[in-house]
C-alpha cells in the first residue's frame, strides 16, 4: 500500500510549542477534534475519544517527538453510539510540525496498516516493549 | 468499513499484478486467466492465484463458460475502499479547519 493514504497539509498562524499543545494537551485537543480526548502524552500513551453521539474510540501514541513529531495508531475496534463494539481500520496517524516564518507548518498523513493478504492472523494484544524500538512495525490485535 | 473489510480490499489492492489484473479486465470488460496471462509478464498459474485473491476479497468474480472461468469486475467494494478514503479525508478538513480556527482566535 502506498505510504500517504490520506495526506493533509495546513499552514498554522502559531508557533510549533503551541500546536504542539494543540496536539498534545487533551483539553486543547477537545476544542478542535469533534471529541472530548483525553492524552497520556508520552511513548505508549493511550489517547481516549469520546464522540458527542457516546461512541467511544483509543489509541496508542507510537512515536513523540516534542514539536516535532506525533504518531497514533488507532485501536481496532470502537464503541459505537449504541454500545456495541465493533472493529475498524487500524490506520495510523502520524503529525509532523515543521516551524515557518508565518507559524507552523502541520502535516496529516493517516494510512492503513499494511499486512500480508493472507498473512498468519494478528496478535491478540498490544505489544509495548516494542513501543520503544522499531515503534511503525506494532502490531495491533483485532478484537475477534 | 470494518476492519476486515478494508484488510482484504486494500490487502488486495496493494500488489501490482493484482492491480494491473483489475485495470485489464476494467478495460475488457471481461477476461479469463489464459487471455489475462498473454498481456502480462507473469505465468498464468500465478495469475490464477492472484484472481483467487481479488475474489476473495470480492473484487472481482468468475463464471464458468465451458472449459475456462471468465473473470469480470464487481464495482461495490472498489467504490466502498473510495468513499471510505474521501470520508476520512473529510473529517481531517473539518477538524484541521477547526484546529486553525482555534488557534487563530487565540492569538487575538
Amino acid at each position: 500500500m502506498a505510504p500517504g493514504l490520506i495526506k493533509r497539509e495546513v499552514l498554522l498562524p502559531a508557533s510549533p510549542a503551541e500546536v504542539w499543545d494543540a496536539l498534545t494537551d487533551g483539553k486543547r485537543v477537545s476544542e478542535w477534534f469533534g471529541a472530548e480526548v483525553e492524552v497520556e502524552s508520552r511513548l505508549g500513551g493511550r489517547v481516549r475519544f469520546r464522540w458527542r453521539d457516546g461512541g467511544e474510540r483509543g489509541a496508542v501514541i507510537e512515536a513523540l517527538e516534542t514539536q516535532r513529531l506525533l504518531v497514533l495508531r488507532w485501536l481496532p475496534f470502537e464503541k459505537d453510539a449504541e454500545g456495541k463494539t465493533r472493529t475498524r481500520p487500524s490506520t495510523k496517524v502520524r503529525f509532523t510540525l515543521e516551524p515557518r516564518e508565518q507559524g507552523t507548518l502541520l502535516a496529516v498523513q493517516e494510512t492503513l496498516p499494511t499486512r500480508p493478504l493472507h498473512g498468519s492472523p494478528p496478535s491478540q494484544s498490544v505489544h509495548f516493549e516494542e513501543l520503544g524500538g522499531a515503534g511503525p512495525h506494532m502490531t495491533l490485535g483485532a478484537a475477534r | 468499513m470494518t476492519q476486515e473489510r478494508v484488510d482484504a480490499i486494500f490487502g488486495a489492492l496493494s500488489d501490482r499484478s493484482r492491480r494491473d489484473v483489475l485495470r485489464f479486465l476494467s478495460e475488457d470488460g471481461e477476461a479469463s486467466a489464459s487471455e489475462l496471462a498473454e498481456r502480462m509478464p507473469i505465468s498464468r498459474q500465478a495469475i490464477v492465484k492472484h484472481l483467487a485473491s481479488l475474489a476473495a476479497a470480492g473484487l472481482v468474480s468468475g463464471e464458468r463458460d465451458g472449459r475456462q472461468v471468465r473473470y469480470r469486475l464487481t464495482p461495490g467494494p472498489l467504490n466502498e475502499a473510495m468513499s471510505w478514503i474521501t470520508d476520512v479525508g473529510a473529517e481531517w478538513d473539518d477538524r484541521l479547519r477547526a484546529l486553525e480556527r482555534v488557534l487563530r482566535s487565540r492569538r487575538r
